[in-house]
């Protein structure tokens, strides 16, 4: 369940609790990104197949999850990042044992060109032991977020 | 680039973890002075294509490396940033063992 939410134009930051499994997390997260139009229809269940089929989860300082899916399903380019109440096994990015997922990276892009940048400041993110422990604690995030943001500058629908 | 060799990095659907990736190798080839390489990222699907020019391949997918007839390595550990030196130092060794 989707329990406080700092929102800003591209980045929002939730807490997800209750979730047991990795694909209650990615159903919870992709029906919140269509309620909230930033996807469309039929997100979900193409995140929950990708997943299955190329799964996300990364064993960084800290576990963590890069889920996505097709561009075509993104109907405002948005970075969620889900704090998770409780870690959640995901299967590892690249082969390798199941990962202790704590944070969820959602990423729902188009094609600009720009969000390499975002992309690379996402890597640089989870590489960070205390940029990612900033980030749990829910006060300080909102600077975090804020960092996000500016990488989505071009957006011009206001 | 028509003489420059080719690190194709693929991925699942060519746009997220192969970008990461690829400006990971940019820069450490950047760094490390390497010329006359450059650095193609492409997903799964559409990869049949652009491999048959790579001299290298990386990616963030489980690869079997029997299926490519050119080097294949995990770029798991540039996303993750754990062991991530040595995955740069095996690319290196590799692009030296082509120079």
């Amino acid at each position: 369940m989707v329990t406080q939410t700092i929102i800003q134009k591209h980045t929002r930051l939730i807490k997800l609790s209750g979730s047991k499994d990795c694909q209650t997390v990615l159903t919870e997260l992709g029906n919140y990104a269509i309620q909230q139009k930033l996807a469309k229809e039929g997100f979900t269940e193409a995140l929950l197949e990708r997943e299955q089929k190329f799964p996300t989860g990364i064993q960084a300082k800290s576990g963590i999850a890069i889920p996505h899916s097709e561009q075509d399903f993104t109907l405002k380019p948005t970075l969620i990042i889900a704090l998770l109440d409780k870690s959640t096994l995901f299967h590892p990015m690249g082969g390798g044992e199941d990962v202790s997922v704590e944070t969820v990276f959602l990423l729902l892009l188009d094609q600009a060109e720009h969000q390499v940048e975002m992309l690379t400041n996402i890597v640089s993110f989870i590489q960070d032991e205390n940029k990612m422990q900033k980030l749990r604690s829910i006060d300080e995030a909102k600077d975090t977020i804020l960092s996000f943001e500016k990488f989505f500058t071009s957006d011009k629908a206001g | 680039m028509d003489n420059k060799k080719k690190i194709l990095v693929i991925c699942a659907l060519g746009y997220a973890t192969s970008t990461m990736i690829k400006k990971n190798i940019e820069d450490f080839l950047n760094d490390s002075g390497v010329q006359g390489w450059y650095v193609e990222a492409i997903g799964l699907n559409m990869a049949d294509g652009y491999i048959k020019d790579a001299s290298i391949i990386v990616s963030s997918l489980n690869l079997n490396p029997k299926d490519y007839c050119v080097p294949v390595v995990n770029g798991i550990s540039l996303i993750s940033g754990i062991n991530k030196e040595d995955t740069l130092k095996e690319i290196l060794n590799i692009i030296q063992t082509m120079d």
